[in-house]
């Protein structure tokens, strides 16, 4: 009798980004984890450090000074970078999800039309879009 | 407890709000520029007495109040399905729930503490 070997199929971690052939939304999909991840990082941090307001004008001018630099400028500009992202992929996300910019459902033929491709131009809308405003953020953060 | 469904739903609700509620907080914040093209001059809004100005007012208090709910909510629900999603197990649902609960309960009390204190100060 054929002895049956147990296959973990779980990926975790890895299966985000490397599982076989992922299209371009796949790719954005882990794009929106992690810029989430990185919000919800900076969400926690930022109510932290403006909580510092209660001690006084004094500590809240040191604290204002300490996150001045240039280093936290360019940090707070991938706040908004992440933010425009994930804000613009998931009003995508939400319009798919209700079903909008996908088709109707059809007999399938040769060419194969899937959502995926349906919604295609939806998704580079929101690129372009999102290129177009964080460009507008970079000239606000760094020229203007 | 609540249904899954419903806390999807409500996890894409907040998701609506964040877009307006979180991209005028950033607009505000940083684009001091822009606005002023659009003949706006909000002034330095990280000066202590604009701050304090803001946290004197009871519509901002509230507004920061639901924007902090509606943020930590959002923000959880996701981290929360990415965690079920990388550790699979009905063991895991329980620590899971109950860490990302706490965590939420901390920074929401946290928060809103210190909006009723600033908003106390500010309003000396």
């Amino acid at each position: 009798m054929e002895k049956r070997v147990h296959r973990d199929n779980h990926l975790g971690l890895k299966g985000w980004a490397i599982a076989g052939k992922y299209g371009a939304e796949r790719y954005l999909y882990l794009l929106h984890r992690i810029t989430g991840l990185g919000l919800l990082t900076y969400l926690l941090l930022h109510v932290y450090v403006t909580g510092v307001r209660i001690q006084g004008e004094a500590a809240w001018a040191a604290k204002m000074a300490a996150v001045g630099t240039p280093f936290f400028k360019f940090g707070e500009f991938l706040v908004v970078v992440g933010f425009i992202f994930h804000a613009l992929n998931g009003i995508r996300l939400l319009i798919v999800e209700f079903g909008y910019c996908i088709g109707k459902p059809e007999r399938q033929e040769y060419p194969y039309v899937t959502s995926v491709t349906k919604q295609r131009p939806l998704t580079i809308a929101v690129l372009v879009l999102a290129g177009l405003l964080i460009a507008l953020s970079g000239l606000e953060f760094f020229i203007l | 407890m609540m249904r899954e469904s419903l806390l999807w739903a409500s996890f894409m609700k907040a998701a609506l709000l964040l877009v307006i509620m979180l991209g005028f907080h950033m607009v505000m914040m940083n684009m001091h520029a822009l606005l002023g093209f659009f003949g706006l001059h909000l002034g330095d809004v990280l000066e202590y007495s604009s701050v304090m100005e803001r946290a004197a007012s009871p519509l901002w208090t509230l507004y920061y109040v639901i924007f902090l709910a509606v943020a930590l909510y959002h923000g959880l629900y996701g981290f929360r399905s990415i965690l079920l999603e990388t550790f699979p197990g009905s063991n895991a649902i329980t620590i899971i729930n109950s860490f990302v609960l706490i965590v939420g309960s901390i920074a929401f009390i946290y928060g809103t503490y210190i909006l009723i204190q600033s908003y106390m100060l500010g309003g000396v």
